[in-house]
């Protein structure tokens, strides 16, 4: 898929593609719902055997058909909008006349497709029998139940590899076609899925409140050591309109409060090495336990009055960045003392670089930074 | 297995002889270790003759081709591996106490010779078996499983028809490091059969989901979200050449395990990445 850029991207920007690689994930789990609610229910031989029949059509039909008109898009000429109108058992057809998409369709079974499609099988025993307009031929093909679903699970590995793929292939081209915030298939509420998301680290009770942008949670059980985890864990799978989150934990200490906004840790997840150090102190300043900051004022000071000197020391320009990144931040914590010390301290190193340093001012606002740097303040392990 | 083999050592010993031209001792039918003097062709060990036609004749049947089975013996009558591995396990204890058996006692030689033979049917049955989903995984560990117990028995036959101890101590510590990763492999398969088990212990998709998401968890040896999205990420890096997006690293791992349960664990880890490259 990737060896043909031009027409990888046209697929992935095809408003179509996106919208239905959603849909067969849907179709995908609703097929295989319904399945096993049938074959928990099927009491005899004859109904598991419709069921399956009944989910191999639907993987076909559903996902299974989208993903090979977006191969055969890639591998071939025309576009997916002008072959996803084709049937699935054509482009079958044609996805497995290229020897390099045919062992990817393992599964795909357009016979066991048609005998759903058109009700033409007949059941005997355990066994599948298609029937070619009822009638049974003497080549007629006989499905032994367990190999029956040994295809269909066949059909699953097949449309869950070239879903990845596909998510793959988009990703190679910064389009994102599959969403993995999207728990609609899971016919969960929302609160539900976020419930079991906590309820995996451990925590017990978990119950899950929505209001508007807003998620809480309650629940009994520990705040780890590193107290804000709780919250770096879930904002990755928060769809992007929660803003903020309120965690009410009963511990065996009593009842602790973690509250804070999403948004500086999803640049906390977006970002690496000290980009994410920075967001990181963010978050620890505008998150708050037990209703105070988990940094306080002079914790944030001497960690970015730290910085800030380390940053300078290492000459322009390559302090620039990030001593404006370290501004940036304490505009964002509306710290002005500490943002207008790191103004003048870059100006300090630009004038410096070209020779124009008065010697007071320069001084100064090292001294005041040094200050803060040294303070007699510890820094919590919060993550 | 399900324990293990309480003996992993065989018993040998080799006629002695002074050396003809330096009267050191020496392993009768070899040549004298200290001064190089050529043994006397007519000089034999009855014991280790008999030992090595033994070796020889199971080792016949070990290595017998698929379909050539002479005797028509139902012991195995259908064995599939989510029965369990009662039969593997069970072959594995007796196997050395008959070697052994038939070391001490040539009456004791068909018992061993049998023992071979249940091994050589299971690995043709599991071979000529119709490998289906969902217990793909399952046949594909008592395949590898029943190789090491090929290894274990072949490796400690060798020791047996070895014409020096040293040889034999050679073969024979082969033989225990098969044993072992016979050991591993099994208890693979066990947890395998183990855990699905605990994934389908309901019949409802809510609690199917949990308990694979708790399994994920579980392999991964980690409850911690972002370790587990971080590990998924990573390989879906490796698989498919390209950053993961978003809570997709997690969706790998979760549905990684699942193909590792009830599918093909080989083909799906290997799919993705075709038609990346086609």
């Amino acid at each position: 898929m990737t060896q043909r850029p031009g027409r990888l991207q046209q697929l992935v920007q095809d408003d179509a593609l996106v919208e239905d690689m959603q849909d067969a994930a849907r179709r995908g789990y609703d097929a295989a719902v319904t399945a096993q609610a049938v074959l928990a229910a099927a009491v005899n031989d004859r109904q598991a055997i419709r069921a399956l029949l009944a989910l191999a059509h639907e993987l076909l039909e559903g996902p299974g058909k989208r993903q090979v008109a977006a191969l055969l898009a890639v591998a071939g000429r025309r576009t997916y909008q002008h072959l996803r109108r084709d049937d699935a058992g054509a482009l079958l057809q044609q996805a497995s006349q290229q020897p390099g998409l045919a062992p990817l369709l393992d599964g795909l079974d357009v016979a066991l497709r048609d005998a759903k499609a058109h009700e033409d099988y007949l059941i005997e025993g355990d066994e599948l029998i298609l029937t070619d307009h009822g009638i049974r031929r003497l080549n007629t093909q006989t499905i032994q139940g367990l190999v029956l679903v040994d295809r269909v699970l066949t059909a699953v590995e097949t449309i869950q590899a070239l879903f990845f793929a596909l998510a793959a292939a988009a990703a190679k081209v910064d389009v994102m076609v599959v969403d993995a915030l999207d728990y609609s298939h899971f016919d969960m509420a929302d609160e539900d899925v976020f419930a079991m998301l906590l309820g995996l680290q451990s925590w017990t009770d978990v119950t899950v409140e929505i209001d508007e942008g807003t998620l809480r949670a309650v629940a009994s059980g520990e705040l780890p050591a590193q107290s804000l985890r709780p919250a770096a864990i879930l904002v990755p799978h928060l769809p992007e309109h929660f803003t903020q989150l309120e965690f009410t934990l009963h511990t065996s200490s009593g009842l602790r409060l973690l509250a804070g906004p999403t948004e500086p840790w999803r640049r906390y997840n977006a970002s690496t090495d000290w980009e994410k150090q920075l967001y990181f102190v963010e978050c620890c300043r505008r998150w708050h336990l037990d209703g105070r900051p988990a940094f306080d004022q002079d914790q944030l000071r001497l960690w970015a009055a730290r910085q800030a000197l380390e940053h300078a020391a290492a000459g322009y320009p390559a302090c620039i960045k990030p001593l404006r990144q370290l501004h940036g931040l304490a505009q964002r914590l509306q710290d002005d003392d500490l943002a207008s010390g790191l103004r003048e301290l870059i100006s300090y190193a630009r004038n410096a670089s070209v020779g124009l340093v008065p010697e007071d001012v320069g001084s100064d606002v090292v001294s005041r930074l040094q200050r803060w740097a040294l303070a007699n303040v510890s820094v919590p392990v919060v993550l | 297995m399900t324990s293990q083999p309480r003996v992993t050592r065989i018993r040998l010993s080799w006629k002695q002889i002074d050396c003809r031209r330096c009267h050191e001792a020496r392993v009768v039918g070899i040549p004298c270790p200290t001064c190089n003097a050529r043994p006397d062709p007519r000089e034999v060990d009855p014991n280790l003759q008999r030992r090595q036609r033994l070796a020889r004749d199971a080792l016949t049947i070990l290595d017998r081709p698929p379909g050539t089975q002479t005797t028509s013996r139902p012991v195995l009558d259908q064995w599939s591996p989510e029965q369990g591995l009662g039969p593997l396990a069970e072959w594995l204890e007796q196997f050395l106490p008959a070697l052994n058996a038939a070391i001490d006692d040539a009456s004791a030689a068909p018992r061993l010779f049998e023992r071979v033979a249940t091994l050589v049917d299971l690995r043709d049955e599991v071979r000529a078996s119709q490998w289906l989903r969902p217990h793909m995984p399952l046949w594909r560990t008592a395949d590898t499983l029943i190789g090491r117990l090929t290894d274990v028995a072949r490796h400690y036959l060798l020791a047996c028809a070895a014409p020096t101890p040293l040889q034999a101590q050679t073969a024979e510590k082969a033989g225990q490091r098969a044993l072992d990763a016979g050991a591993d492999d099994s208890s693979d398969l066990a947890e395998r059969i183990d855990r699905w088990e605990r994934i389908t212990a309901s019949d409802h998709v809510g609690d199917i989901i949990a308990a694979l998401a708790v399994e994920t968890y579980g392999l991964a040896g980690t409850s911690d979200l972002l370790v587990l999205e971080e590990a998924g990420a990573q390989d879906f890096e490796q698989l498919l050449g390209s950053t993961s997006p978003s809570g997709m690293g997690f969706l790998l791992l979760f549905m990684s395990l699942q193909a590792e349960v009830i599918l093909d664990q080989q083909r799906f880890a290997s799919s993705p990445a075709t038609p990346m490259h086609c």
